[in-house]
């Protein structure tokens, strides 16, 4: 098991500082992406964390790929690309990911190789052969480090189970080392809360697992921790939430400004996000100090102050605490052999069902709770012990 | 074009090592014949006659494959080579002879005991795990192609449409669809589904040899209707073996195989393997 982090903006100063801390060597790392930063920063960027002995990735955002934002479309690999009407399937497309690669490995150094991946919502013939070309490809140039797929879907594909069977029925058969999984929960959609959506994604990461696929699911939040139960080796989440949850519309429009915006508490007990205002009326009015956790270095002035309210919790020591605390609950499956998760993940979520009972107890209700989400995970892992009994036991 | 066909003189004269014992069979631009070789082996010499590049890459394909996988659940290859046959190009496949009768044979006298059904799952098992490892796909398991040998050994025959993962060449052709053996072709040959033909298309196969073994019947061939055949086997699922009074174990495991989905089938042969290990036969 494996937690890297996932660029987004303003990442760049609390990836080293998380990467040092977490000092897990490769097991520890940083999905590289161009929407935020110029090239010469991502490329210095990725000697800073290679020299701190950590994992580097690129994910070169080809989500959309006739996307006109120009920071994505910044690097040497789509030189010579008409990208507006270029066929990806064809020998372009073959020269285009072999000039990912390239860069990937001469340049950036990374340890693990990111195809291109185009985000898709549904199955089309076309899609297909773009990303088994793709994979072909990759698998021909005998590359000495592991390379992924980038598989990239939205809510009506998984949504549909024949249109992800026809996905998975070929995905699972690349000549790659495994997959890197991004997926779409719909518009304004950050928890998924569909049942048969986490059911058919669980099945796919089955599926994927089974077929020796390592997967690095990407673009991840708190919700995501289910998918440990069937063989996701690797979560990457990042600081906002553009990217602790996929969105492809936010590969094809020009960052916005950063506006004022509110900072959130994670609560990693109750997996709910609280504003310090809201902490300070729950320990203020519902006496409820001590019950939020864990703490980090990061948030210890905040849960221990008698009223959270008046505590100025700084934005980026929110998204270290956040991520720090999805990391250890991430990693604390790492011991546990593959054919036990699924009992360790729903004896972890029934942990945290007991924290939102407490809160609940207390009939405060404010906040981001993690309510609907959890029940939706708890149905999933019901209806999937049921209709993937058989399939399990082959972990 | 006419049939090719030699007699025993014509063979005889061509491969002056081999005795030419008799004709076994023939068909299209392919003869086989009986031969006993210099060294007193017993074998079958196959002969394809180059008539079209498609068939000469079909047969290369065929014999190569049968090259690549060992053991004793294929028939042993002696030589595979070139030969002029009365002045004609042929590509030829001397192999050892098997002596027995397929399991269609076997299959005429109805369900087969359970210690016969888990000999042949076992040996199929084995003989797949040697397929995977040259990374073929046979593509055309049934009973005709599954011999069962006097001495009980079961051998895997005919490579005539395996296709080699890795030849990208292969990948764009008609041949990735090939001929289909109606009622145990899977669900990805019939929809002519080529990047998702592997190892799991034989899987899906041989859950249906399986559940034919087990209750004497394919369970998607209708007779006469070749059509309703495939429609049957891209979305009919029939009853569990568990439902006609197999035990669960057993059940699951060719229910399994032959799931519609190629992702959804034990992903390799191993891991099929350890399922098929699990299977209670002592359950009725």
């Amino acid at each position: 098991m494996r937690f890297f982090l996932q660029m987004g903006h303003g990442m760049m100063a609390m990836d080293k500082e998380l990467i040092g801390r977490f000092n897990d060597g490769r097991n520890a790392g940083v999905i590289m992406w161009p929407r935020t930063v110029k090239r010469s920063q991502v490329e210095h960027h990725a000697k800073e964390i290679l020299n701190a002995g950590a994992s580097v990735l690129f994910d070169t955002c080809f989500y959309l790929p006739r996307t006109g934002l120009p920071a994505i479309l910044d690097y040497p690999y789509w030189s010579g690309t008409t990208y507006d009407t270029i066929d990806f399937s064809g020998q372009a497309g073959k020269d285009f990911c072999k000039r990912v690669i390239d860069y990937q490995v001469n340049t950036l150094h990374a340890t693990e190789i990111l195809l291109p991946g185009a985000y898709t919502n549904s199955i089309t013939n076309q899609w297909l052969e773009i990303h088994h070309l793709f994979a072909e490809i990759a698998g021909e140039m005998q590359l000495d480090r592991p390379i992924y797929s980038t598989i990239a879907l939205g809510p009506d594909v998984i949504l549909n189970q024949s249109a992800l069977d026809n996905a998975l029925n070929e995905i699972t058969a690349y000549p790659t080392s495994g997959i890197y999984f991004v997926y779409h929960p719909g518009k304004d959609a950050y928890l998924p809360t569909n049942q048969l959506f986490l059911v058919n994604l669980l099945s796919a990461f089955l599926s994927l697992s089974l077929a020796d696929k390592a997967v690095i699911l990407g673009y991840a939040n708190q919700a995501d921790i289910l998918f440990a139960a069937t063989g996701v080796q690797t979560l990457a989440s990042g600081n906002f939430r553009n990217v602790r949850n996929f969105d492809p519309a936010i590969f094809d429009v020009v960052p916005d400004a950063i506006a004022s915006r509110k900072t959130w508490y994670y609560d990693g007990q109750s997996m709910g996000e609280y504003l310090p205002e809201q902490l300070g009326i729950a320990y203020q009015r519902f006496g409820m100090g001590g019950i939020f956790g864990p703490s980090t270095p990061y948030v210890d002035s905040l849960l221990k102050a008698p009223n959270p309210a008046i505590v100025n919790l700084q934005e980026p020591d929110a998204f270290k605490h956040f991520l720090t605390v999805l990391r250890e609950q991430w990693l604390q499956f790492r011991g546990i052999d593959a054919s036990q998760r699924l009992d360790a993940v729903e004896d972890f979520f029934r942990e945290v069902k007991n924290y939102q009972q407490q809160i609940q107890a207390k009939r405060f209700t404010l906040g981001r709770p993690f309510t609907d989400a959890l029940s939706a995970i708890e149905d999933a892992i019901t209806s999937f012990r049921v209709l993937e009994a058989d399939r399990l036991q082959l972990l | 074009m006419p049939n090719f066909d030699l007699t025993l003189q014509e063979v005889a004269t061509a491969f002056p090592t081999l005795q030419i014992l008799n004709r076994l069979g023939a068909g299209g631009q392919k003869v086989v014949y009986k031969v006993q070789t210099d060294l007193g082996e017993i074998a079958a010499l196959k002969i394809s006659a180059r008539s079209s590049s498609t068939s000469t890459a079909r047969t290369a394909r065929e014999y190569e494959a049968a090259a690549k996988v060992f053991g004793d659940n294929f028939a042993q290859i002696f030589e595979v080579g070139e030969a002029k046959v009365t002045g004609q190009d042929c590509d030829f496949l001397l192999e050892e002879f098997i002596d027995g009768v397929s399991l269609r044979n076997h299959l005429s006298t109805g369900p087969q005991p359970l210690a016969h059904i888990k000999h042949v799952g076992e040996s199929l098992l084995t003989a797949l795990a040697e397929v995977e490892v040259a990374k073929l796909v046979h593509r055309d398991i049934k009973p005709e192609n599954i011999m069962i040998r006097t001495d009980g050994r079961i051998v895997l025959i005919d490579f005539g449409i395996a296709r080699h993962l890795d030849e990208a060449s292969l990948t764009s052709d008609f041949a990735i669809l090939g001929p289909l053996s109606y009622g145990y072709c899977a669900p990805e040959q019939i929809n002519n589904q080529k990047r998702a033909i592997s190892i799991k298309t034989d899987l899906f196969a041989l859950g249906v040899v399986l559940y034919e073994l087990a209750t004497g019947k394919n369970p998607f061939v209708v007779q006469g209707d070749p059509q309703e055949t495939l429609r049957r086997s891209l979305f009919f699922n029939p009853p569990t073996l568990a439902s006609l009074g197999f035990s669960q174990s057993f059940s699951k495991f060719v229910t399994m195989c032959m799931d519609k989905s190629p992702h959804k089938r034990p992903p390799t042969i191993s891991r099929a393997k350890t399922a098929f290990e699990r299977i209670d036969w002592n359950q009725p």
